[in-house]
């Protein structure tokens, strides 16, 4: 051992120093590697073990704590010593971290599927033991991410009073913090919290809308407010959402502002009201349809046709004739198939395939 | 004699610079794509895609899937497909000409009739024979197009004519989709305003040796063979090091052909799959990009990292030769067909970074490769060899690349952890130590039998593997 | 006699919880967490009324309703439990022969009223 350090080494030290730099360099790299690797490999192995005890902890943890609220959810009044006794434990657990985790967890979880008395009981349970408290202080953090905890929590459990938290962050420019902020608006205060769209400076994109409308199909007994202002709106895609509400609540008294929008200068919007004229079967959108057909993209071209066809009565049928030679398959298709509807005995026109 | 000094100077240099270029860039995209897919956990680690399940305005989707002599498990493969979660979707099977009785399982068991349905011939595909559509409303989803044999691009390209969906999703008919695939991958093409998403791809995984019972994964294992094993390795480096990366910098030029999603639109206009090239995946991809630059208008193509697809991996030597030899060859033939890319500013990070990455280091990487050992064993044979200079080269690449392996099992680990059991991570270790004495030379021959066979004009197809069967385990 | 519940919920905490309702309402009650697992329970122990998840991990709750239905050829009546608006679904569950659909979130108390009304009718 001794002679390692004390022949060998030194002289192995003194060979490195005659190679050329080049070769030093890459026997340092070589050297950092071997230390690089071998750290990676222990904590390879170190986060393997932590993570399977954390597994086999958790999954403990939740059959504890779900017995235990469960049990909790259906004392009687008889039982108001077990009750006291069970949240004062709750209460205590909650202080630590990994214990809080899984109880938030299972009442949210819970709370999801859940409606009436029992969603009711569980959200004030919720406050009982405290837990808002920690979804606030998460909703105050400046890590994104982290503050969308916090919103998603607060908003599920029903916390009032954070409308001037949440409207701040309506035109923030992070797209998620703007999206999860716009959803707690609907999501708490129905269709007053649309309000943002007025003010909306950003686009809302086709998946925000998606999850927008389907909060606004769970909202019972309210009126659906007056769409008007949105379908004129500097922001095509709040025009765009617009026309999905006026479809899904029948709007169809809006029938003019939808035929104006056939003109607008973005082709989305354009595309998007044909298809809703289209299917409310307003016919007074024909004259513009068939107006602006020619012009149009092939693209936006087949939308028409298709709302067209629609729309399609005995006096349409030379302009279907003429589509029937429409370059484009689909185009033609559908003259055809209309053609078909109108006239069932098709003789006079010449398919040419 | 001076010549001579001054050629091995010049190769020497020219290795040492290549090399050096190459672990650099490894490195580069190593750590885009760490930071790529920590951003995608973030940003997704509290999505809800039950929205997306049941909006009336949820965008329809096509599953195109071809199918060539699948009969052994076309049934298990269409259930499998069927009984995903997304609502606004139809299966598309293509059954491309096959010679066994693919077609009459199908028609027997999914009660399929004939109906007549006119189909766009906008691309140019063999001859349709039939289309077939259930008497069934529990498969009301399915589709099956039967025609002549024409080659997975052109059977593809049927799909794209039949469908009228937003997006198509072509895969192999033998892939495992997760329930939530559809979704998953969807999801990217609704969530920009400033860019088109037009392509989006996913992470293949390894299903050797899993648990798949009624075309549901069930369990993850570690396949047996180190062969299937290295694959696994090579998948996480190329996966979660790599395509991460390209898919930020929007560089990607390829999207496995196993499960890729797309705006049917584009893809039409683009002109659909070229039926003459082997790397039909990748020339699309390429071609779809050139199309959008073409036009002036902002695209993305985006990765998703997270595990949606789960097939089948070559299991031995043969096979596995066959398909690096024809991933071989689809690059020359792409980046061939495309050269008018390089180094064109017109097509900007196209042009000017993806295009010659591509073709240096994925196209003409094997080859240099290959020179660079003849050129060391050309010093041996002349004695000019410095074994202190050679010994050096030689292990600090060779725990580069453990470094490498041990960075994409280590990403893995923190990320999707999908072999969780104890010594899955101990095994690919191994792997990681022997594989650049063995599958790497291994994959460097059928790359150079590729460039071969390209250069012979050798018309080799798809090459048959033969199913193991995704039932059994 | 304690008429007989099968469950098939895949999330635990919900199963947990509507089985202790459940039993406190005297209903003997069994639980899968799959929708493979019901099938062969629902084979085993031949419960009186089915409440089944639609969506469930490695076989749908419409797998379940089939097989009851067409393979068994029982007329037990079937409760489907849905997310919010997945109308395909629970249409095709009544095509299939579901007998009522309760969509999520649901109050436990609405159920046992239905589980109530749908029993006594069965007599």
């Amino acid at each position: 051992m001794q002679d390692f350090f004390e022949t060998i080494l030194p002289n192995l030290f003194s060979a490195f120093l005659t190679l050329p730099l080049l070769i030093q360099i890459i026997w340092v790299i070589i050297l950092l590697e071997i230390i690089m690797i071998i750290a990676s490999l222990i904590y390879l192995t170190l986060i393997r073990k932590r993570y399977q005890q954390k597994n086999q902890e958790q999954k403990a943890l939740t059959e504890k704590y779900q017995e235990i609220l469960i049990n909790y959810i259906y004392l009687t009044e008889d039982e108001a010593d077990e009750k006291i006794n069970t949240k004062k434990l709750l209460k205590k657990a909650i202080k630590n971290n990994s214990d809080r985790q899984i109880i938030k967890g299972l009442i949210l979880t819970l709370h999801n599927d859940l409606s009436g008395e029992l969603a009711d009981f569980l959200e004030a349970l919720y406050y009982d033991l405290d837990l808002v408290k920690y979804s606030l202080k998460k909703m105050n953090s400046s890590v994104w991410y982290i503050k969308i905890k916090g919103i998603r929590e607060v908003t599920q459990m029903k916390v009032k009073d954070v409308y001037t938290e949440t409207l701040k962050l309506i035109n923030h420019k992070n797209q998620l913090l703007r999206s999860e902020a716009q959803l707690t608006m609907v999501k708490l205060y129905q269709f007053e919290g649309l309000k943002f769209l007025d003010t909306l400076e950003f686009p809302i994109t086709e998946w925000q809308q998606i999850q927008l409308i389907e909060e606004i199909q769970s909202i019972r007994n309210q009126e659906v407010p007056d769409l008007t202002n949105w379908l004129h709106s500097k922001n095509d895609s709040v025009i765009c959402f617009a026309l999905k509400l006026v479809r899904l609540f029948n709007q169809i008294q809006l029938k003019d502002d939808m035929i104006k929008l056939v003109l607008h200068p973005s082709e989305k919007v354009r595309r998007t009201s044909i298809s809703v004229l289209g299917y409310f079967k307003i016919l007074e959108a024909k004259t513009v349809l068939k107006q602006i057909f020619k012009k149009s993209s092939p693209e936006t071209q087949l939308y028409i046709i298709q709302a067209l066809s629609q729309l399609s009565e005995k006096k349409d049928i030379p302009f279907f004739e003429k589509q029937i030679n429409h370059p484009d398959f689909d185009i033609n298709q559908i003259a055809y198939n209309t053609l078909k509807d109108l006239k069932p005995f098709l003789l006079t026109v010449n398919l040419n395939k | 004699m001076i010549s001579t000094v001054y050629t091995f100077l010049f190769l020497y240099y020219f290795f040492l610079i290549f090399s050096a270029i190459v672990i650099a860039s490894y490195i580069i995209l190593g750590v885009i794509s760490t930071f790529e897919t920590i951003s995608y956990f973030r940003k997704n680690s509290f999505v809800s895609y039950k929205s997306i399940l049941s909006s009336p305005f949820s965008p329809s989707i096509s599953i195109l899937a071809p199918c060539y002599n699948e009969g052994l498990n076309i049934v298990e493969n269409v259930r499998s497909l069927m009984s995903l979660h997304y609502v606004n979707y139809q299966v598309v099977i293509i059954n491309d000409g096959s010679k066994d009785d693919s077609i009459e399982k199908l028609i027997k068991v999914y009660n399929l009739e004939t109906v007549k349905y006119p189909i766009n011939p906008r691309i140019e595909t063999k001859q349709i024979r039939g289309i077939y559509k259930s008497k069934n409303p529990v498969f009301e989803k399915l589709i099956v197009i039967d025609k002549e044999n024409g080659g997975k691009a052109d059977a593809l390209n049927a799909g794209l004519n039949f469908s009228n969906s937003d997006f198509v999703a072509c895969i192999d008919v033998d892939c495992m989709l997760t329930e939530d695939a559809l979704q998953k991958m969807l999801k990217p093409f609704l969530e920009r305003t400033d860019k088109k998403v037009i392509a989006t791809g996913g992470v293949i995984r390894i299903a050797n040796n899993c648990r798949i019972e009624n075309g549901k994964l069930m369990e993850v294992n570690m396949p047996k063979k180190l062969i299937e094993r290295y694959q696994i390795l090579e998948y996480l480096r190329s996966f979660l090091l790599g395509r991460m990366a390209w898919s930020r910098l929007n560089g990607l030029l390829i999207i496995s052909g196993a499960f890729g999603m797309f705006d049917r639109r584009v893809m039409i206009d683009a002109g659909g799959y070229d039926t003459k090239t082997v790397g039909e995946d990748m020339e699309i991809i390429v071609r779809m990009r050139k199309f959008m630059e073409d036009n002036k208008r902002k695209y993305k193509i985006a990765y998703i990292p997270d595990p949606l697809c789960w097939t089948e991996a070559p299991d031995n030597f043969k096979t596995l030769q066959l398909q690096r030899n024809r991933w071989a060859r689809g690059t020359i033939e792409t980046l061939r067909k495309h050269r008018k890319l390089f180094m064109n500013p017109k097509y900007g990070y196209l042009g000017m970074i993806s295009y010659p990455y591509w073709l240096v280091y994925e196209r003409l990487a094997p080859i240099v490769e290959v020179i660079g050992l003849l050129f060391l064993g050309y010093l041996y044979y002349i004695d000019a060899i410095n074994w202190i200079i050679a010994l050096s080269f030689i292990v600090v690449a060779y725990l580069f690349s453990i470094s490498f392996s041990m960075a994409a099992i280590l990403s893995e680990e923190l990320t999707y952890r999908q072999y969780p059991k104890k010594g899955d991570a101990f095994k690919l270790l191994v792997v990681a130590l022997i594989e650049p004495f063995t599958f790497h030379l291994f994959t460097l021959y059928a790359a150079l039998r590729g460039n071969l066979d390209y250069y012979t004009n050798k018309r080799s197809k798809w090459g048959e593997m033969v199913r193991k069967g995704m039932g059994s385990s | 006699m304690k008429e007989k519940v099968l469950l098939a919920e895949d999330d635990k905490t919900l199963s947990l919880l509507l089985k202790f309702r459940l039993e406190k309402e005297g209903y003997q009650t069994i639980t899968a967490a799959d929708g493979n697992e019901a099938k062969k329970l629902i084979e085993e122990h031949q419960p009186d009324i089915i409440l089944t998840d639609i969506m469930m991990p490695f076989s749908s709750g419409l797998e379940v309703i089939s097989f009851v239905k067409d393979t068994l050829q029982r007329d037990t009546p079937i409760v489907v439990f849905s997310a919010a608006g997945q109308e395909e679904m629970v249409l095709k569950a009544f095509n299939l022969g579901a007998t009522d659909f309760m969509s999520k979130p649901f109050s436990p108390n609405e159920l046992i009223i239905r589980i109530k009304r749908i029993l006594m009718q069965k007599k």
